[in-house]
């Protein structure tokens, strides 16, 4: 696979380049934009949006930082100026056929409460639990300091495993 | 006793620096409520990590980088169609302008309509190409580039 920067570059002049670059990243910011947005045709969308966005600014763009937290803010821009969130998230699946988890209820009940979270929460878990980011790594992102990220997700789970147990209990 | 819960889950997910780690590992031998909550986070961490999301069709990326190139190019073709315009709207206007001027049957009423149409024309297709190319620097990702 071609470096980053390399691509960055290529990408400035060439469009197999460009498609390269918008495939690269397409999965990752349109599974997080839906993570934020709660909506499948939202999320596609606005993350489109972002791509073009960032597309027309590409010459601008300084190869040796990284491209994805340009995008991805970018993102955050839009859903934030449309300012329109919903309860939703992407579907879930096993990662592996062995695990356990394998009961269908169970990876529904995850979902369901997954979309009741608050558009923030879901967005910090997404970006933990699925993109599997370090803290330093979200908080290049998100344009936050690394403390804010360890408290931002500390009360995402909390409101995660509370609603699980209640989910449990019921 | 003060409980570090934002600790523990920087803890758990091993993001905490040597000084804090044993901090928190000080507080654990002695705070039953702290080790319920660690394992907690440890359940939900085995869960979380056995799922993960569902891929959409590989179809449906190729449609996606499609639908992200036509929107650039109608981007483009915007601005070229509007400016087009503009330099046609602008001749015909002006041309318009003189042959309705020269005409003494037309009532000034309509040749002030005539007038406000050609210009209001004008103005809005100047105003779309405007916000066309630079709608980037208004927006904030643009400034952060330029950063």
């Amino acid at each position: 696979m071609m470096d980053e920067r390399e691509l960055l570059r290529r990408a400035k002049q060439d469009k197999k380049a460009l498609e390269e670059l918008v495939k690269r990243y397409a999965k990752r910011l349109y599974f997080a934009t839906l993570a934020l947005v709660g909506d499948e045709n939202d999320a596609w969308d606005i993350s489109q949006e972002a791509f073009v966005r960032v597309l027309r600014n590409l010459k601008r763009i300084d190869e040796n930082r990284g491209f994805y937290p340009y995008l991805y803010r970018t993102m955050r821009n839009l859903v934030l100026k449309r300012g329109k969130t919903k309860e939703g998230f992407a579907e879930l699946e096993v990662s592996s056929p062995e695990e356990e988890l394998e009961r269908k209820e169970k990876i529904e009940e995850v979902r369901r409460v997954l979309s009741s979270l608050p558009p923030e929460a879901r967005e910090i878990i997404y970006l933990r639990h699925f993109e599997g980011l370090p803290y330093r790594k979200i908080a290049e992102i998100l344009g936050i300091p690394e403390g804010t990220v360890m408290s931002r997700l500390h009360h995402a789970r909390k409101k995660l495993l509370k609603l699980l147990e209640e989910n449990e209990t019921s | 006793m003060r409980h570090p819960e934002e600790l523990l889950s920087a803890y758990a997910d091993g993001e905490l620096p040597q000084d804090k780690r044993r901090e928190v590992e000080e507080h654990l031998k002695i705070c039953e409520h702290c080790r319920r909550e660690l394992e907690k986070l440890k359940k939900l961490e085995g869960i979380m990590g056995k799922i993960k999301v569902k891929d959409l069709e590989e179809e449906l990326w190729r449609v996606y980088w499609k639908s992200v190139y036509n929107r650039i190019e109608r981007g483009v073709g915007w601005i070229l169609f509007s400016l087009g315009m503009i330099i046609l709207l602008s001749w015909g206007g002006i041309e318009l302008l003189k042959s309705v001027f020269s005409d003494t049957t037309i009532p000034l009423l309509v040749k002030i309509g005539v007038v406000s149409t050609v210009f209001g024309l004008v103005v809005l297709l100047v105003s779309v190409v405007r916000e066309r190319i630079w709608i980037s620097r208004d927006d904030k990702y643009s400034r952060e580039v330029e950063k």
